[in-house]
């Protein structure tokens, strides 16, 4: 199989595979993509695709509403003719909504839009659109098959009580019972449920202001060889962070930790603003260097891990 | 596309590219070079084809497929690679967890995009009927016969019992699912079940027709869904349906009605039992992949049977549309036994037809 777990040991760690020092790691998946490239996809909670299709069941149900009372009102619904051609558009709205959507909306239905869900293809490659009539048709059957033979009455013990139940927990709540949340139409038709919620392009923070050129700080190798990429991306997330939600004070916390490690003299007079600006500096020096460390294979994971370069 | 955008990638893999030769250009500390470190040049050079993917792409989403010119649909698996390239030479480098996280969904939503579903609803139902559906009962062609045997069984079994005693009917099907009791004289039986009097369009081609047809779907999609369960289920079911038909057939035969009643039944029951054993043969399929998946995974081999299956069950569907139709209407509407059987022959023959050369490619 293409799409393959991450192993136990990344789970815990962010899409980038650094750590997350900001709550807990969305759940992912690799997709591969035709072009030898895994891309990484978040595995949706299941709160968010039981609430997509709730939705989209509403949805259903006021169209069968609509379908079933409009006809009360402009006319004569006595005849069995008029009845029996509702029922059947009720028939086409119910089975064709989920497959009509998910064709032509690119792997989505108006409540999937709406929770930014998408249906791909789990092998990667295209999502075939028989993939998308197969998990569909299989939904009526998940949900279905236990009310109705429930509802045949207790005849018979094993088929109208005891499968049902058995069919209910093993099979509609299929999606609890393994990590990537795949329902049986998932299973059967070859597909996965992702998230994609869309990403903004930050300003670059290790790209100064014209005036900024000439006085940015230096920073020598051996006062850029004690972090480590953990420490840069938590530096990067507090200066991302809206200038009026950092105070004074955490910025000269933060500052002055970092100047005192890397043996830097820092004024401590400085203003939030020069503050910010020592921080800015620091962040881009140490970035260029790591970088430059990674670009010869010497990866320096935190300020834990062996130097990164050389110079050390 | 502007040059710019399509000369970004490029520069990446020049021998003379700074990316790969920075040890060269010492001059600048910590490798800032005009200002800007490598991994902001990197950036600066391939934003714009970034940017214009992202504008590509929120137009597809907003308005599909459709809303792209002929240019841009050429432009957007472009953009995308060049997305792709970026992110794997950012994963491999750059530091920046913004521009990370932005470059793997852009490449991601690009991916969606480039390789999401093209066709249109009226277009997969045209694969469908041509292709897909006779190809895929093509497939089935092992499973088919098994269903066909079963379901062969249970006529012989049924056949077998009701010969034996005609009271042995109700043991197979209860006076209470039953329309037709064993003390029905024939005379009843004919004026009644095989050439009642033609109740009117309405009641037959639509009422009716519409009642079966959603009670028949039901019946196979719940002996599909049973495949679940190792097929035990599918196979029950296909042999009690046999087993009802025989008896029927022998109850039938020993009123000496054997053939006007075989005419009533084929009418429909060509399309219709055929479906039945289209259903019990996909939903043996999956069962079998459970059980044996082979070399692949289990997980694999289902989700790839499973479509096939899947494809199967939806003609089923539709098939069974067409039986109810027959059986609603036609049947009523053709109150002679000649007349009934001539189609049940059309339709048998059209079916086998279809199943056999619809779809297949010419050597």
């Amino acid at each position: 199989m293409s799409a393959t777990r991450p192993p136990a040991a990344r789970r815990a760690t962010s899409r980038m595979g650094t750590p997350n020092p900001f709550g807990k790691a969305p759940k992912t998946r690799t997709v591969m993509a035709p072009e030898g490239l895994a891309l990484i996809s978040r595995i949706p909670p299941r709160s968010e695709r039981l609430a997509a299709f709730l939705l989209d069941f509403f949805l259903i149900l006021a169209a069968d509403f609509a379908l079933l009372t409009i006809p009360f009102y402009i006319g004569d619904f006595s005849s069995s003719l008029q009845w029996t051609i509702v029922l059947f558009l009720t028939f086409i709205v119910n089975n064709a909504y989920f497959i009509y959507f998910e064709l032509s909306w690119q792997g989505r239905t108006p409540g999937k839009k709406l929770l930014k869900l998408r249906v791909v293809n789990r092998h990667g490659g295209e999502l075939s659109p028989f993939s998308v009539v197969v998990r569909n048709l299989t939904r009526q059957m998940e949900l279905l098959t236990p009310t109705l033979l429930w509802s045949d009455g207790p005849d018979n013990l094993l088929v109208n009580v005891a499968l049902p139940i058995v069919w209910f927990f093993g099979i509609t709540l299929l999606p609890f019972w393994n990590r990537d949340g795949l329902r049986a139409g998932d299973l059967l038709g070859g597909t996965l449920v992702i998230s994609s919620p869309r990403a903004e392009l930050l300003p670059d923070l290790s790209a100064p202001s014209g005036d900024r050129l000439e006085s940015a700080r230096r920073f020598s190798s051996r006062q850029l060889s004690i972090y480590g990429n953990f420490e840069l991306q938590v530096l990067e997330e507090i200066l991302r962070k809206p200038v009026s939600d950092i105070p004074r004070a955490t910025l000269w916390t933060v500052a002055r930790k970092i100047a005192v490690k890397i043996d830097y003299p820092l004024d401590p007079e400085l203003t939030a603003e020069g503050l910010r600006l020592f921080l800015t500096d620091f962040y881009a020096a140490l970035r260029a260097f790591l970088e430059e460390g990674r670009l010869y294979g010497r990866d320096k994971k935190d300020q834990n891990s062996p130097p990164a370069s050389g110079a050390a | 596309m502007s040059a710019s955008s399509l000369a970004a990638p490029g520069e990446a893999a020049r021998p003379d590219a700074p990316w790969l030769h920075g040890e060269a250009k010492r001059e600048a500390p910590n490798g800032v070079q005009d200002g800007a470190i490598r991994s902001a040049r990197f950036r600066k050079g391939r934003e714009e084809s970034w940017r214009r993917l992202e504008t590509l792409l929120a137009k597809l989403d907003k308005k599909g497929l459709k809303a792209l010119s002929a240019p841009e649909t050429i432009e957007l698996p472009r953009l995308y690679q060049i997305a792709v390239s970026s992110l794997s030479l950012a994963r491999a480098i750059i530091l920046d967890r913004r521009l990370l996280a932005y470059l793997e969904n852009l490449c991601f939503r690009g991916y969606l995009a480039v390789y999401g579903p093209r066709e249109t609803l009226a277009e997969v139902s045209v694969a469908f009927a041509t292709r897909g559906f006779p190809a895929a009962v093509r497939s089935l062609k092992i499973y088919i016969l098994a269903a066909f045997l079963v379901y062969a069984a249970g006529i012989l079994a049924g056949w077998l019992q009701v010969g034996r005693d005609i009271n042995h009917f109700h043991r197979v099907l209860p006076p209470s699912q039953s329309q037709i009791q064993v003390s029905d004289s024939p005379q009843e039986l004919l004026a009644n079940e095989i050439f009642p009097p033609f109740p009117g369009f309405e009641r037959t081609f639509v009422v009716f027709a519409n009642f079966l047809f959603r009670h028949n779907a039901q019946v196979a999609f719940l002996s599909f869904a049973l495949s679940l369960a190792l097929g035990v289920p599918t196979v029950l079911i296909a042999f009690y349906n046999g087993e009802v038909l025989g008896a029927l057939l022998s109850l039938h035969a020993q009123k000496g009605l054997l053939l006007p009643y075989a005419a009533w039944l084929s009418i429909h029951s060509v399309t219709e039992i055929l479906a039945f054993v289209l259903a019990d043969a996909a939903g043996l399929s999956i069962a079998h992949k459970i059980l044996f998946p082979g070399r692949e995974s289990r997980l694999k081999a289902l989700s790839r049977q499973g479509r096939e299956a899947g494809v199967v069950m939806l003609g089923v569907v539709l098939m069974l549309f067409i039986a109810a139709f027959l059986e609603g209407g036609a049947r009523q509407l053709f109150n002679h036994t000649g007349a009934r059987i001539a189609v049940a022959l059309l339709t048998g023959s059209l079916w086998l037809a279809y199943f056999r050369y619809a779809g297949k490619e010419r050597p």
